[in-house]
């Protein structure tokens, strides 16, 4: 056996690919990772402060000394903890509290690092964990080309990879497929531009960055971050690709040609992009992607027809691409761009008439337009079309409350609850039409669900405060009165 | 209404149940109550306590009163003035409810 074979057999490397970042945790978790060296490029650091105490631990104390302790120390919540207390913006607190990491470098893409706007962002959210923290952290400091800090005992380093020194130990390797493709932490531009854009860095760049810096890992991680909305699902392959790479394998069959392609289209050379595209003739693992962006780019051209049949060719291999296919509309909608937004569901509609989801898109836009009517149609059609999904039902329900429609709102709200009983907001809504109906007992029941799901808004205290005056529990509404104000003190002085 | 649910009280043939969302137990004697939707504790002293423990809705309030009279041989009607007071208070904070 050659040397070569020998290490390659005492250090066999795992990798996982995933969708959600946080899925990352149960698999460390299994294979029983302690004080590693964490590599993380991400556009996002993925440390919110979980609060992971519930106020019931303090019925275990054994006796009252150990009440008053508890009683001091920080991280309290209200509402029973639940698996959803640990998401993909968290979940690296949890590896921590593990004791699974010694040293985090969190890397950020070169496109934000660079930018000195972007930069202050990322440095603005070490702030913010510090001033929010529920475990120890320092106050983060800016020393050369990095912010550094310590955050639960683990020295913490923030900085572009190419800043990074050699890595003289395997590090645990954590991507985010967003890494390679944020350009910016602002919305997007014009759509043309933005779907336009190409990564900042491609998965075989990534690579010889690695071998450059020295990264050797034992243990990696991809996280693809199609279904969290912060990388496109036109770039999943990126993930697949990359997985490959890092598996000692050559680039995947037609990889060069597709890059190519996306860097003509960037430019707006659509037609040589087009020609490019057409040269795939293997069914290899990037075969979705090429007809993916073929569809799009006829779509461009106006072949409404053709475009159509690409991306039933794309959904038929991989049916992922059937969901929202462009997640685009989506950060157009919550950046109130309406309009752009529409256009993103017109496109999908125009690949897939069936898609709900561009459907109750349709009926979004109109509702911000405040045209509850023409809005309902459309909810109406994509509930029909999706029936399981709590999310159009309540649509509805807040529609039919626009229009008075009350009893019908609250039957639709409480369909949408049926679907997802542990959605906080669902509650909040009933409650405020069980208010409209004078139905106080069943408004504060709803509304003391969704405080025990945690939903501690001033809405949620707004409207407690109007159900306990109607009630005649003057001590109750002043102490909501009381939380609201203090809460939307909070929000004002925080905004 | 306040006084409504005050006249309420003073029957004996009320009952009262702990509410869903709080959650307890006894430490070192003496009762501790956590409203799990609003993140509150309460501790409860040793007369309390026993009154608490007896609010399963099953009891009638002048049976509670007699029971807990038994237990600390106090006279009744300071018994009686304590567990009123009491479940004004739990009845404000929405711990417990009375049972029609």
């Amino acid at each position: 056996m050659t040397p070569s074979l020998l290490e390659e057999c005492l250090s066999p490397k795992v990798i996982d690919i995933v969708d959600n970042h946080d899925e990352v945790c149960a698999k460390w978790r299994s294979y029983g990772l302690k004080q590693q060296v964490l590599l993380h490029l991400d556009a996002h650091h993925d440390f919110g402060w979980i609060a992971n105490k519930s106020p019931r631990e303090i019925l275990r104390a054994p006796n009252f000394q150990e009440v008053e302790k508890l009683l001091g120390e920080e991280g309290w919540k209200t509402g029973s903890l639940t698996d959803q207390d640990i998401h993909l913006g968290n979940y690296l607190h949890q590896v921590f509290r593990e004791g699974r990491v010694k040293k985090w470098y969190w890397a950020l893409p070169d496109s934000l690092w660079n930018d000195l706007g972007m930069r202050e962002i990322a440095w603005k959210d070490l702030l913010d964990l510090y001033h929010r923290r529920t475990g120890p952290m320092d106050f983060p400091e800016r020393e050369g080309p990095f912010f550094k800090t310590k955050i639960l005992g683990v020295e913490t380093l923030v900085s572009s990879l190419s800043n990074f020194p050699k890595f003289e130990e395997p590090v645990l390797l954590n991507v985010d497929i967003d890494y390679l493709t944020t350009l910016t932490f602002n919305p997007p531009p014009e759509p043309r531009v933005y779907r336009s854009q190409t990564p900042w860095i491609w998965p075989d760049e990534l690579v010889s960055l690695f071998q450059e810096k020295n990264v050797t890992f034992t243990h990696a991680a991809i996280s693809r971050s199609i279904r969290g909305g912060f990388a496109p699902l036109r770039y999943k392959f990126l993930g697949d690709a990359l997985f490959s790479l890092l598996e000692g394998n050559p680039k995947p069959e037609g990889y060069d040609i597709l890059k190519d392609a996306l860097v003509l289209r960037s430019k707006g050379e659509n037609g040589d992009a087009l020609k490019l595209l057409s040269r795939f003739r293997s069914a290899g693992a990037i075969e979705t992607a090429r007809r993916y962006f073929s569809s799009q780019i006829l779509y461009e051209f106006g072949k409404h027809e053709e475009a159509r049949e690409e991306f039933a060719a794309t959904c038929a291999l991989d049916p992922e691409f059937q969901m929202e296919y462009s997640n685009l509309s989506g950060i157009y909608e919550q950046s109130q761009r309406w309009n752009e937004a529409r256009e993103e569901h017109q496109m999908i509609r125009a690949l897939d008439p069936n898609s709900h989801e561009a459907i109750a898109g349709e009926g979004r836009f109109w509702a911000a337009q405040k045209k509850d009517s023409e809005a309902l149609p459309y909810y109406l059609d994509a509930v029909k079309r999706a029936p399981e999904n709590y999310k159009y039902a309540f649509e509805i329900g807040r529609v039919l409350f626009k229009l008075t429609r009350l009893e019908e709102a609250e039957f639709y709200f409480q369909k949408s609850l049926l679907r997802n009983p542990s959605q906080p907001g669902i509650y909040v809504e009933l409650a405020r039409v069980q208010i409209a109906l004078k139905r106080y007992d069943d408004a504060k029941q709803n509304l003391r669900e969704a405080l025990k799901l945690g939903f501690h808004f001033p809405v949620t205290y707004w409207l407690l405060t109007r159900v306990y005056i109607r009630l005649n529990c003057v001590h109750k509404a002043f102490e909501c009165f009381s939380e609201f104000l203090k809460l939307k003190f909070k929000i004002w002085r925080n905004s | 209404m306040k006084l409504f649910t005050l006249r309420q009280a003073l029957k004996n043939d009320a009952r009262y149940k702990i509410q869903g969302h709080v959650s307890w137990s006894t430490i070192e004697g003496q009762v501790v109550v956590v409203d799990e939707a609003e993140g509150k504790i309460f501790r409860l002293n040793k007369v309390a306590s026993e009154i608490w423990k007896l609010l399963d809705g099953s009891m009638l309030l002048g049976d509670v009163i007699h029971e807990v009279e038994k237990k600390f041989e106090a006279p009744e009607h300071r018994i009686r003035k304590d567990a009123l007071s009491l479940l004004k208070q739990l009845q404000r904070e929405d711990l417990v409810r009375e049972i029609k």
